[in-house]
């Protein structure tokens, strides 16, 4: 048994705890196990926004509560609270009007200093279209294939590929624009 | 991935994503605005209150006032005439003693480990059809004693310094070697605790 195996072991146990008492002690052990990872996925797939970065993970749990009785544990309760914060992360991309993001495309991003570190690198992946910067966050951060992106988000895995590399590119723009520049 | 996608991150790209924070707690007053949204939709109930399904609240205040009826003539015919029906197998609780350094391992992967291994162990009891319940108990304690005037309460167990309860198991068991066999297989043993085994008094 690895310790993948006793992390979802130990879920169980709590998930089953809480099925059978609804305590609030309990949920707060799954909260605390489990929001330090939601959290910042959900910062990068916002881009940026703590507010709202703070309400899908809010939504992510009252969800989970309410279809907890349903999850069969096919995966870590960790990949299913995850796809619940993806979901609906894209539900509030879908009622957000007049997003940017078409106007945006590779060459049109504008410039910014070589990144110094986390920080710029955050902010960078922050500016990138909503569709490159999902796809971006799932690939190259979290490390999901593109078979898994393509269900996730419910595009082709043609479209994920597409988007990765229109992601990347937009971003090493936004690094290489000031590149030679004191 | 076909060529036209071909576009590898290098190794310091590469090394700066792997870079980024994958860990990070929210505020804390996110916690707490969660668990209000829960409770509001009653998906969750406070601690030290007992939850009951909203469904079965309206039923449970009916219950119980039919109980309070039934109860005084129930617990009179069982007090005179003790009935002969089959054996009811013995119940057996098991204390699980502690330390209170005992209690609460330093990270939280030898929480979830030792939360496992429980779980694991009444697992286990539940596939042999000896499980029947069970609860780790916080050691907060409120403690009654009663006195010749009123019953005084105290904030904290009798024995604060020497070894609390930090749990129980309730077992079905065929006799007390029975309930001690099982009982050595806890993994609460080997952590330090002590074990005591009650067989429930039933009258």
């Amino acid at each position: 048994m690895d310790s993948r195996d006793f992390i979802n072991k130990a879920d169980q146990v709590l998930v089953e705890r809480f099925m059978r008492t609804k305590d609030e002690a309990t949920f707060r052990e799954l909260y605390r196990r489990h929001t330090p990872a939601l959290y910042p996925l959900a910062l990068r797939l916002v881009g940026g926004s703590e507010g709202e970065a703070q309400d899908a993970v809010q939504d992510t749990w009252l969800r989970a509560c309410k279809t907890l009785s349903a999850f069969e544990w096919r995966s870590s309760l960790r990949t299913w609270l995850t796809g619940i914060l993806i979901n609906r992360v894209r539900e509030m991309n879908r009622g957000r009007a007049h997003r940017n993001e078409e106007e945006l495309t590779e060459g049109r991003l504008e410039p910014t200093v070589q990144p110094r570190g986390r920080m710029e690198l955050e902010q960078a992946i922050a500016r990138l279209p909503t569709g490159y910067r999902h796809v971006l966050v799932l690939h190259d951060v979290e490390g999901y294939t593109h078979e898994e992106i393509s269900a996730r988000l419910e595009i082709s895995v043609g479209t994920s590929k597409s988007q990765l590399s229109h992601a990347r590119k937009a971003l090493r723009g936004m690094f290489q624009g000031r590149r030679g520049t004191p | 991935m076909s060529q036209e996608f071909e576009d590898e991150l290098s190794a310091e790209e590469r090394r700066a994503l792997g870079g980024l924070v994958r860990e990070k707690m929210p505020p804390p007053v996110l916690e707490e605005r969660v668990v209000e949204t829960l409770k509001r939709a009653q998906l969750l109930r406070p601690s030290g209150s007992v939850w009951r399904p909203r469904a079965a609240r309206l039923g449970l205040a009916v219950a119980a006032s039919l109980l309070l009826f039934m109860l005084g003539a129930w617990a009179g015919a069982r007090w005179a005439s003790r009935p002969e029906g089959k054996p009811v197998a013995p119940g057996f609780m098991l204390l699980l003693r502690s330390a209170p350094e005992q209690e609460q391992p330093r990270s939280s992967d030898a929480v979830a480990r030792r939360v496992a291994e429980y779980g694991d162990w009444a697992g286990q009891l539940r596939r042999q059809g000896l499980y029947v319940d069970g609860e780790k108990l916080r050691r907060e304690a409120r403690v009654l004693r009663g006195t010749d005037a009123r019953a005084g309460v105290s904030e904290s167990p009798s024995d604060a310094g020497a070894d609390a309860i930090a749990g129980y198991f309730l077992i079905g068991a065929r006799d007390y070697e029975h309930a001690v066999r099982v009982a050595e297989g806890c993994p609460h043993l080997k952590y330090g605790g002590t074990i005591e085994v009650r067989q429930i008094d039933k009258f």
